[in-house]
């Protein structure tokens, strides 16, 4: 019986002792987690205000630090030389990348601590864009050119028609408010976007990371495992499977490339950060999440491809075939040089795009073709020329079909179709405050 | 015949009992002092969440540091917020923020939830920093 007792005694206490261990550390745990994930929402507010910095590069505060950096990761110490790094003590280090433009955020953060000498990381991925304004996009059609007669459409209009034209106004059209112009609907800080994307390619390519010529990348030969890739002089190519599961490389990825970049194949790729020289071309069913894409050789999305995210592009953006430009998405072109000097976007055959499309330059051009589905703001410099229907907003120069002289759209606007959650860019004019469009957390 | 314990097997029971008795006592104490350590830590760490999420709705401009009294099962707990501030800032040496909201560092928050001990005695249990945007975010 004593020695019953004993036995019942150590189980009791063993069992106690147990539980409260386990309790303690999932207490602890708790504790660091939730540090952790404060850090990377912590380093998410630094991405963010590096981005609101860049638009606003002439006025730049004594305290912002310069943010063209390939990768930003702050110690949490002490310290007040940093604008954005905790001036009071705290555990852990929070980081970020830096996006290659500033119009759609795609931010990844990240924050660790140490639990038991291992690191505890959360990751917060979230995608910014701006408010949308009530005015000026309630028209779903805006015409800028002086010189422009009374346009003829010949398709369905739903929503208002703002000229500039100094002509008569039309019966059921209003006239466009004193001065203004498409620079209402261009994002500001496109300028030092380009110019940033541009400074980081010429660090990265002469960098250490640089490696002589290019790749090619598939399930059995995945990509280094690296935050960050350089290939200077050479093309460099991802190759999918054409059957069964699609290849996930993994990870959040920055690849500079002085050639031309290739996604093929059954693929997806999340939150990757492109900088290429030449063109990127994304085809077959390659599928790119929360993409930040810079390209100055023109970018094309084809066969049942599909992109989100942001593109800037010298140059043009063809959207065919089945592919799509999927929510939310915004997308830049300006002039080129040599073959593809005009600024350029097509969406055309049966491609489908939801998102801010922007066509800079006198000579740019938006297509929406016969078959494509557009919803959205386009915005053209240039021309705009609706064969299918744009649900949203056009704002161009003129619109024009394939007769020149003519003014004269066969398609359809219709207004009242853009989407209530519609992310627009963060850099129009004005301020428009910031927006949350989606936000994940991972551990 | 029915036969008893001897007295020398009573004794060697009681002296192996009783050595036991100490550390068993003491894992069990510890045992339930762990124990209510671990659920003092969780309420701390709940009370720093909703001030965590108090902040959130919280203008960045209107965030002030603040101190908030509760009662949780008859223990009495308060909660600091510091923000660090202009004021803040200057103690630093730091330049003014500028009015620019593009400009503006983000705000450096820190929550801590202290328990009380006694009458004016108050344990740090739990300590919690981050930063926010200082631009203005719409749902």
């Amino acid at each position: 019986m004593v020695l019953f007792g004993m036995a019942l005694a150590l189980l009791i206490a063993a069992v106690g002792w147990t539980r409260a261990w386990s309790r303690r550390t999932e207490s602890a745990h708790l504790c660091l987690a939730w540090q952790s994930r404060l850090l990377a929402e912590s380093a998410t507010a630094c991405a963010l205000q590096d981005a609101m910095a860049r638009q606003v590069p002439a006025a730049r505060d004594s305290t912002t630090k310069d943010t063209t950096s390939k990768r930003r990761s702050t110690s949490v110490q002490d310290t007040a030389d940093s604008a954005c790094g905790f001036l009071g003590p705290a555990p852990g280090t929070m980081s970020w990348e830096p996006p290659a433009g500033t119009q759609l955020l795609s931010v990844h953060a990240r924050g660790s601590v140490t639990e038991s000498g291992q690191p505890l990381v959360v990751e917060l991925r979230s995608i910014w864009g701006g408010a949308p304004p009530l005015d000026p996009f309630s028209p779903a059609l805006s015409l800028w050119d002086r010189n422009a007669g009374v346009p003829r459409l010949t398709g369905k209009v739903r929503g208002e028609v703002r000229l500039r034209a100094d002509s008569a106004v039309p019966s059921g059209f209003v006239s466009q408010p004193s001065g203004g112009g498409i620079s209402d609907f261009v994002p500001s800080s496109l300028g030092s976007d380009t110019a940033a994307a541009m400074d980081r390619m010429a660090v990265a390519f002469r960098s250490e990371d640089a490696r002589l010529g290019g790749a090619r990348f598939s399930p059995s030969d995945p990509p280094p495992d690296q935050d960050s890739l350089v290939y200077t002089i050479g093309d460099v190519v991802f190759d999918g499977p054409w059957t069964g599961d699609p290849w996930v490389p993994g990870g959040s990825r920055t690849l500079f490339v002085e050639g031309r970049v290739e996604f093929r194949g059954r693929m997806a790729l999340d939150s990757w950060r492109i900088y290429a020289v030449g063109p990127v071309v994304v085809q077959d069913e390659a599928a790119l999440r929360s993409m930040d894409i810079f390209s100055e050789g023109g970018v094309q999305v084809s066969d049942k491809a599909s992109v989100s995210g942001q593109i800037l592009s010298k140059g043009s953006l063809v959207l065919s075939g089945n592919a799509s430009l999927a929510a939310p998405a915004f997308a830049a072109v300006w002039p080129g040089k040599g073959a593809d000097s005009v600024p350029r976007i097509a969406v055309q055959d049966r491609a489908a795009a939801q998102a801010y499309l922007v066509a800079l330059g006198g000579g740019a051009e938006i297509r929406l073709g016969p078959g494509a589905d557009f919803r959205g703001v386009a915005v053209s410099g240039g021309l705009l020329r609706v064969q299918g229907t744009l649900h949203g907003v056009g704002v161009a120069g003129r619109v024009d079909c394939d007769q020149s002289g003519s003014d004269c759209s066969d398609g359809n606007f219709d207004r009242p179709s853009l989407p209530a959650d519609f992310a627009f860019p963060l850099g129009l004019p004005g301020n428009l405050g910031l927006r949350l469009v989606s936000w994940e957390t991972s551990r | 015949m029915k036969r008893g314990y001897t007295l020398v097997e009573v004794l060697m029971a009681l002296v192996i009992l009783a050595v036991l008795a100490v550390p068993l006592g003491y894992v069990l104490e510890n045992t339930g002092e762990g124990s209510a350590r671990a659920r003092l830590r969780d309420q701390a760490l709940a009370l720093a969440q909703e001030a965590w999420t108090l902040s959130r709705a919280t203008d960045p401009d209107s965030l002030r540091d603040t101190v908030w009294d509760r009662d949780i099962s008859g223990a009495r707990w308060r909660i600091f917020r510091d923000v660090f501030d202009s004021a803040d800032r200057s103690a630093a040496g730091l330049p003014p923020i500028r009015p620019s909201a593009a400009l503006q560092p983000p705000v450096e928050i820190s929550v801590c939830a202290l328990r009380a001990r006694g009458e004016d005695d108050w344990d740090t249990v739990r300590c919690f920093r981050w930063l926010r945007p200082r631009m203005r975010i719409l749902p």
